[in-house]
């Protein structure tokens, strides 16, 4: 099998996979970095979600074959140093509750403030109206996304 | 594959089980740490450095029992609840249903996880009573220290594990009945922080060495059975090792990753006639 190498949160990763094996997979079980999720596998929910090169991207319909040589940031290397802003205001409103898609909604969250720092509630529901949450924490999700937003504080 | 022993797979299963994943509890480690470890219910474990292990015997899935079942124990006990680590409960026989479900965790766990910590403190009290040479009424529990008050004497309930292990578990520990410090409190739920960065361990989560993944193509009507299916384009696909049928109502697909398990079923066990069903019975 053809051998990837991969950039993933600022590391040179290699994984021996078929070159149509989805990002997410090669994530999952190659790299065992288990934080972006399954959800439903055709670029709908949004569990999936990760950094590529900046751009908010589905892991789970994208070839490993098209990632080599770009960044590719998942929810394990959100944060610079320590917890990304996202992250602690997430603890804060105490978003989760199964938490199984929140991984998909901090990334979802981090590429909408890197585009628009301080979103309107219209522009929140905008960007993250792709991931979906079965537990329905949409109004603190929007809550932590504000409370980022300013900084921490509220 | 190189095949795991029972051995192997049990150990790594409890080094996986910080998290949210299924694992297995063995009564023969507490056992053997006996001497050491103050465990007086399967609940419970307190190590000579001073760590509180509460071990949760319900799933989390987002009701609220990784809090709520430790803040019950901890009540009892008397510790904070920032003193504690919480463990995911392997299957066991000791937890009585470990099922999840119908709203019941807390109303069933509820007085078993009362009478654990309340045990525990009423030990850890009189093993630091005895150390002391004074009435045990004349020490109370707070934040996992025993307390002399009349002299200000302080002792950890580490420092007094060992010593309480070798007292007798009392059957009928006295219970609170109101002045809660936790219960009925609103409290930040202590799993979040492991939440959102991506360290909770869900069962999909779950990694042993060598371990191979099932995809499960199933009949696609209520009731309707397995009549027959074709293996061979599925076992065309690289890495499946094995296509058989589940009962009657599933197809099992085993690759060596995901992708592969997926991608057979998907791509090959799916299509028609690759496989058949029977008629669904009539009622």
């Amino acid at each position: 099998m053809p051998n990837f190498t991969l950039r993933v949160n600022g590391t040179e990763k290699n994984a021996d996979v078929s070159p149509d094996t989805p990002l997410l997979w090669v994530l999952r079980d190659s790299l065992h970095l288990t934080g972006t999720k399954f959800g439903c596998g055709a670029g709908l929910c949004g569990a999936c979600s990760v950094h590529i090169n900046g751009t908010l991207t589905r892991s789970c319909i994208t070839p490993v074959s098209q990632v080599g040589g770009k960044n590719i940031k998942t929810i394990e290397g959100l944060g610079a140093n320590g917890l990304h802003p996202l992250q602690k205001a997430w603890i804060a409103e105490d978003v989760p509750q199964c938490g199984y898609c929140q991984s998909g909604q901090i990334m979802a969250a981090a590429a909408l403030l890197q585009k628009t720092p301080h979103p309107t509630d219209q522009q929140i529901t905008d960007f993250m109206s792709g991931n979906i949450c079965r537990c329905g924490t949409y109004e603190r999700i929007r809550r932590a996304i504000h409370r980022a937003s300013a900084g921490g504080a509220k | 594959m190189t095949p795991l022993s029972r051995r192997a797979f049990l150990s790594k299963s409890a080094a996986a089980g910080a998290g949210l994943v299924i694992g297995i509890h063995f009564p023969g480690r507490a056992r053997a740490e006996a001497e050491s470890v103050f465990s007086p219910s399967a609940y419970l474990r307190i190590t000579p450095d001073g760590k509180i292990t509460i071990v949760v015997a319900r799933t989390e899935m987002g009701q609220g029992v990784w809090t709520a079942l430790p803040m019950i124990l901890a009540e009892e006990l008397e510790v904070d609840l920032n003193q504690i680590t919480i463990e995911q409960a392997g299957a066991s026989t000791l937890f009585g249903d470990q099922g999840t479900g119908g709203s019941a965790s807390v109303r069933t766990t509820w007085d078993p996880m009362r009478k654990a910590g309340a045990q525990a403190r009423e030990m850890l009290i009189s093993a630091a009573a005895q150390g002391w040479g004074v009435p045990r009424e004349s020490c109370k529990a707070e934040s996992a220290m025993v307390v002399h008050s009349a002299t200000g004497r302080k002792l950890s309930y580490g420092s007094l594990a060992t010593k309480a292990s070798a007292l007798p578990v009392p059957d009928n520990p006295p219970l609170k009945t109101g002045d809660y410090k936790l219960v009925g409190k609103s409290t930040p739920r202590l799993d979040t922080p492991s939440k959102v960065n991506g360290s909770a361990v869900y069962g999909i989560d779950f990694h042993i060495p060598g371990m191979k993944y099932a995809s499960l193509a199933r009949c696609e009507t209520a009731g309707g059975k397995v009549a027959d299916f074709d293996a061979s384009a599925a076992k065309q696909i690289p890495g499946v090792t094995f296509v058989g049928k589940i009962g009657d109502s599933a197809v099992a697909v085993v690759a060596d990753s995901t992708w592969n398990a997926l991608k057979a079923r998907r791509a090959k066990l799916e299509l028609p006639p690759a496989w058949g069903m029977a008629a669904v019975p009539s009622a």
